[in-house]
């Protein structure tokens, strides 16, 4: 994943050069004229700037300007108070300037020091510091009314800094989350990568055996046959014991081979699971239609059931409404996870019909619809259930619940790392055991389009 | 009718002895074995104008089952060759069938199958 240039670190924005162009303006205009210091109308402007950069600061945490906007709106401000600053005392000298300059340290004080806070703890010395010897110089300066407007000046300096040192704070923070959702990414894609090359190797290590073994088995089968075929004639010469023992031997091989051949295609059931977990390469981002991927995604889990199991019955329902919905994802992948939980969904309804037997009628559903930005997949199936003791271990890797032969226990954990790490979306498990299972699936950042097909 | 089986796995050739002992015995069939690509590679050299099907792994030590089909066909040997793999999807039988395998058969092997494609080769004028 790459990180995106952000236009955050492209300072000074001209709008500090605005603020400066207005700062040596406020300067060369108190050159100019007779000064005095602050009185009422300064405290209302700095109360006024004040309020605005406080404001500023607040819709920034709330989302709705970045670090730029946030700069831009104080830089303004600040600017328009200097200006103010310098107007009042050309029109309304006089008003006791003591009062004034301790309202105003009290505010900058307090408004430093929270500011401080937010930008880091360790700066709070530094900006404090900053704060009293702008104070100290309004103070120490104010008989005279033109240095007095050096202090004011460092304030705004000092503010300015904090902002600044805020918007990068603000800045690394996301590129440090950013940094690490791209690492878990890859983690979770290696993982991936990882569990698809294991699994084909195994599989293919023990299909070779297994392949092997079955077709033994048969043909063991076959031969005894032919055996039994050539002893049978000579039978009547043999004690009855003798007849007996042979009868039971032959019972029993026959028996054991024909075991040992259902052992080796419960095997072979496991290897295919196995493979389809393995099917993964590197997943492929682009944009996809989340309906068609989750209809395929039925169809193959409906498919691969009635592979193992050509008896099946199950009555199963796709819907969607509204026309098509997309998404950029690795649309093979999330095949791979809504199959996993389809093929589950399949085997825990057809599970609780052969449990009960009495007209129950197996349902699967599959509900596509858009929520907001996000697709939900809601798979659900009136199966067997889950027991709230195996829920809590439902996304560890090999905490098989469908029995022998029937997986391998990587399918809910394989979907997990798709949809809630690669992905960044969700997966949430309902179940009520007896009643049923509905899985949610979030997938975000998906949009409709199409409004009029569908259904 | 001689079929060559090519497999690394040397339980193949009693394997396929036993499943094939009828047509065996009757004189129908016979195989020959090749635990390697380069060995069978040098009995279709040495004595190839017999074979009427090659039936050969994919995943064997050294030369690949792939890569013998691939042999075999740049010297214009056109015998019928079944690839065999316990890979059932993916690349294998797409670059088995751009090479010129006639089919892939995937593991565990269906005999019933294999005698199907094996007597439907034999009814071939």
């Amino acid at each position: 994943m790459t990180v995106a240039a952000n236009d955050d670190f492209k300072l000074p924005t001209p709008v500090f050069l605005v603020t400066l162009a207005c700062i040596i303006i406020g300067v060369a205009t108190a050159l100019a004229v007779d000064l005095s210091v602050a009185d009422w109308f300064s405290l209302a402007v700095d109360a006024a700037n004040l309020t605005l950069i406080l404001i500023a600061i607040l819709v920034h945490v709330a989302g709705r300007i970045g670090p730029n906007g946030l700069i831009a709106w104080c830089g303004v401000s600040c600017c328009v108070n200097l200006l103010c600053e310098v107007g009042q005392n050309c029109i309304l000298p006089g008003l006791s300037p003591d009062i004034a300059i301790l309202i105003f340290s009290c505010v900058s004080l307090v408004f430093m020091g929270g500011l401080s806070l937010m930008v880091d703890r360790r700066f709070a010395p530094g900006f404090a510091i900053g704060t009293a010897v702008a104070v100290c110089a309004v103070w120490i300066l104010r008989p005279d009314p033109f240095l007095a407007y050096w202090g004011p000046l460092l304030l705004a300096a000092n503010l300015g800094c904090a902002i600044v040192f805020y918007s990068f704070r603000r800045r690394l923070e996301n590129l440090v989350s950013e940094t690490r959702l791209a690492q878990q990414r890859l983690v979770t894609q290696e993982k991936l990568a990882f569990i698809g090359t294991m699994s084909t190797g195994i599989a293919h290590e023990i299909r070779n055996p297994l392949n092997l073994l079955t077709n033994f088995a048969q043909s063991s089968e076959e031969l005894l046959e032919e055996l039994g075929s050539i002893v049978k004639p000579h039978l009547g010469s043999l004690s009855e014991s003798e007849h007996s023992s042979l009868d039971w031997l032959y019972r029993n091989l026959a028996a054991n081979l024909r075991d040992m051949q259902d052992c080796g295609r419960r095997g072979d059931a496991v290897v295919q699971s196995m493979m389809h977990h393995g099917a993964g390469e590197k997943p492929v981002y682009g944009e996809a239609s989340l309906v068609e991927t989750a209809e395929r995604a039925f169809n193959l889990a409906w498919q691969n059931c009635l592979m193992h199991n050509p008896a099946l019955q199950c009555q199963t329902r796709f819907k969607t409404a509204g026309g098509d919905i997309r998404a950029t994802v690795a649309a093979d992948n999330i095949c791979r996870g809504v199959v996993n939980i389809c093929a589950n969904a399949i085997q825990a309804a057809t599970a609780r019909q052969a449990a009960t037997r009495n007209g129950f009628v197996p349902t699967v559903t599959v509900d596509v619809y858009l929520q907001g930005d996000m697709c939900r997949i809601v798979v659900a199936d009136n199966g067997l259930g889950i027991e709230p003791a195996v829920q809590k271990h439902l996304f560890e890797p090999f905490h098989a619940r469908h029995g022998s032969g029937k997986g391998i226990g990587l399918g809910l954990y394989v979907s997990h790392e798709i949809f809630v790490v690669e992905h960044e979306g969700s997966l949430e498990v309902d179940s009520r055991p007896g009643e049923g299972t509905r899985v949610t699936i979030g997938i975000p950042g998906a949009w409709r389009v199409n409004e009029n097909s569908g259904g | 009718m001689k079929i060559l089986v090519v497999d690394d796995e040397v339980l193949m050739a009693r394997l396929f002895q036993q499943r094939f002992r009828k047509e065996i015995q009757d004189g129908t069939l016979e195989f020959e074995f090749a635990t390697s690509a380069a060995q069978a590679q040098a009995m279709v050299d040495a004595d190839g104008a017999d074979l009427v099907m090659i039936l050969s792994d994919i995943n064997m030590p050294g030369m690949s089952g792939l890569e013998l089909l691939r042999n075999l066909r740049q010297q214009g040997i056109t015998i019928p060759m079944y690839m065999i793999s316990a890979y059932e999807t993916g690349p294998y039988r797409r670059q088995s069938e751009e090479l010129g395998a006639d089919g892939f058969l995937p593991k565990p092997l269906d005999f019933d199958s294999i005698r199907a494609l094996v007597m439907g080769r034999l009814e071939r004028p």
